[in-house]
């Protein structure tokens, strides 16, 4: 609410709105359901602990029960609040989503339950994957951000250990070489996913907390990537496998293509999503060619962060431009220590980066407009 | 395709599955052969992993498995009667009853190497396991998918 007060407060200086108008706007947001975040909020907490609850006494082994009405009573309750759950969407209830979460976490207590019944092997990850799959439907027609964001966290994590077992992958590239190719490949699988899931014209929460998924997939790349060339550590190990050559190779097509390709972003964005693109994958080489240019690592990830940067700025994403800018802080503070070692060294040298900053914000602010001007002339260039 | 519709068919699809699952698994018990196998610790430091049993399961022939690699590609099908390993598949005409399974971390893993056992007697079974005095009792289907049905417990240490 205090965003809301603030923005209200500017569009009534602004003669935008009339005081009175300002007034009916925080009355109607009080009473709507926006100000039910709350409430949401110790909804999915008291559910998600609930579920906690249920899963532990299914793990601590009821014995003297016997297994036939485990599962008589568990399929009974799944039943339960699953009717709930579809007759509380139907009414369109305030507690909808919670019952659904409720319902969500039942299915993977029933998993763990068959799992300890029937001495099921297998890592826990293959459990929620499975739980992943089968709960899709669900999270397809949910429409808040918490159910769908817990359940691309769960499936994206368990993908990446999925990845590290993957046979071909794992039987063809040493530990350290899987790694990396599985951090490069997530990404892209998650970036497919979320143009199926634009296509299929999935509702916002699902395309945003992708969108999301994506952005911490790819720094985690990135990070690894960069390391991989900054650091000596990594570079003693064998990196130059064919496989791996045509892992990048393949990631990088994907890119260009997912670039080309993808639908709701203007040309500007796309000229500067292709950038972060490049240096990702120029970096991605002076990785598996282990040179001994250390600072392209620090180079090619701090221009893709600045590329990406201004993306997120063309679409006026705060949130993540600020975040993208304090990691860009941080990779500076980093390329400091390491390279030029000693903290007086390290204090001029950030000094004279932090004036370099300040006077591009000063440039930007002076020719904000003419540099808006010109990406909407390449938005419109027919 | 209405909203019922789908808000309907999205919860009873996860139950259906779950459904499945526990008839597949009910129908593997049914229509399986017993069999009663040795089993051994291999990492005393993890033979509990919070409230299951992990082991070696012995089959009698020295393990197929030599990589140091998490995973192998291909199954591997552990043969009972006669005790021998089976890499290719159409060999197992020669073999009335036999496991399948794969290499993991240079052991031939089958999916029965986990036991779900009660919190007040994991410790006491962990220590019988160490003596050698647990024999697991495995279900195995006619294309040889394996189930661990029940530990066994003699009376005095293998020899």
């Amino acid at each position: 609410m205090k965003s809301l007060d603030k923005k209200l407060a500017a569009w009534v200086t602004a003669r935008l709105i009339s005081p009175q108008q300002a007034d009916d706007i925080q009355t109607f947001e009080r009473q709507s359901g926006a100000s039910h975040w709350m409430l949401y909020g110790f909804l999915f907490l008291g559910v998600f602990v609930l579920s906690m609850g249920v899963i532990s006494l299914i793990a601590a082994n009821w014995k003297d029960i016997p297994d036939s009405i485990k599962l008589l009573t568990d399929f009974i309750v799944l039943l339960g609040v699953g009717s709930w759950a579809v007759i509380a969407g139907l009414r369109q209830s305030n507690f909808h989503e919670g019952i659904l979460f409720g319902f969500m976490m039942l299915v993977l207590a029933t998993i763990g339950l068959i799992s300890q019944i029937y001495h099921l092997s297998g890592e826990p990850y293959q459990a929620f994957l499975l739980w992943g799959m089968i709960t899709l439907p669900i999270v397809l027609l949910s429409e808040r951000s918490f159910v769908t964001g817990i359940w691309v966290f769960l499936v994206v994590i368990s993908l990446y250990q999925f990845m590290m077992d993957y046979p071909i992958v794992d039987a063809m590239l040493q530990f350290t070489e899987q790694i990396f190719a599985v951090f490069i490949i997530v990404p892209i699988l998650i970036a497919l996913s979320e143009v199926i899931a634009v296509r299929l014209r999935a509702h916002q929460a699902m395309t945003s907390v992708l969108r999301l998924a994506f952005l911490l997939s790819f720094l985690c790349a990135l990070a690894v990537t960069d390391f991989k060339v900054t650091f000596p550590l990594f570079n003693r190990l064998e990196w130059t496998h064919a496989l791996l050559t045509q892992i990048v190779a393949g990631v990088a097509v994907l890119g260009a293509l997912g670039v080309v390709f993808v639908p709701t972003i203007t040309r500007s964005q796309r000229i500067l999503l292709s950038l972060v693109w490049l240096f990702s994958i120029l970096l991605c080489v002076f990785a598996l060619h282990q040179s001994t240019w250390k600072i392209a690592g620090a180079v090619l990830a701090i221009l893709s962060l600045m590329a990406l940067l201004l993306y997120y700025g063309s679409r006026h994403d705060f949130v993540f431009y600020q975040f993208i800018a304090l990691l860009i802080g941080l990779r500076f503070l980093l390329l400091y220590f390491t390279e030029l070692g000693g903290l007086m060294n390290t204090g001029f040298g950030l000094i004279i980066t932090g004036f370099v900053i300040i006077a591009m914000v000063a440039l930007w602010r002076r020719y904000q407009s003419r540099l808006v001007l010109w990406l909407d002339r390449i938005d419109h260039v027919s | 395709m209405s909203h019922k519709f789908r808000w309907i068919m999205a919860v009873l699809l996860p139950i259906a599955i779950l459904g499945s699952l526990v008839a597949r698994n009910e129908w593997l018990y049914r229509h399986a052969e017993e069999v009663v196998l040795p089993i051994s610790g291999y990492d005393p430091r993890d033979i509990l992993a919070g409230h299951y049993l992990t082991y070696q399961v012995e089959y009698g022939v020295p393990t197929p498995c030599q990589s140091n690699s998490r995973r192998s590609q291909g199954t591997l099908y552990m043969c009972l009667k006669p005790a021998k390993v089976i890499r290719d598949p159409r060999d197992l005409e020669n073999c009335s009853l036999y496991i399948r399974g794969h290499c993991q971390w240079n052991r031939f893993v089958a999916g029965i190497e986990r036991y779900y056992v009660p919190e007040a007697e994991a410790e006491n079974l962990d220590k019988l396991i160490r003596k050698g005095q647990v024999k697991l009792v495995v279900r195995v289907s006619p294309n040889g998918h394996a189930r661990a049905a029940r530990l066994v417990v003699e009376e005095s240490p293998r020899q």
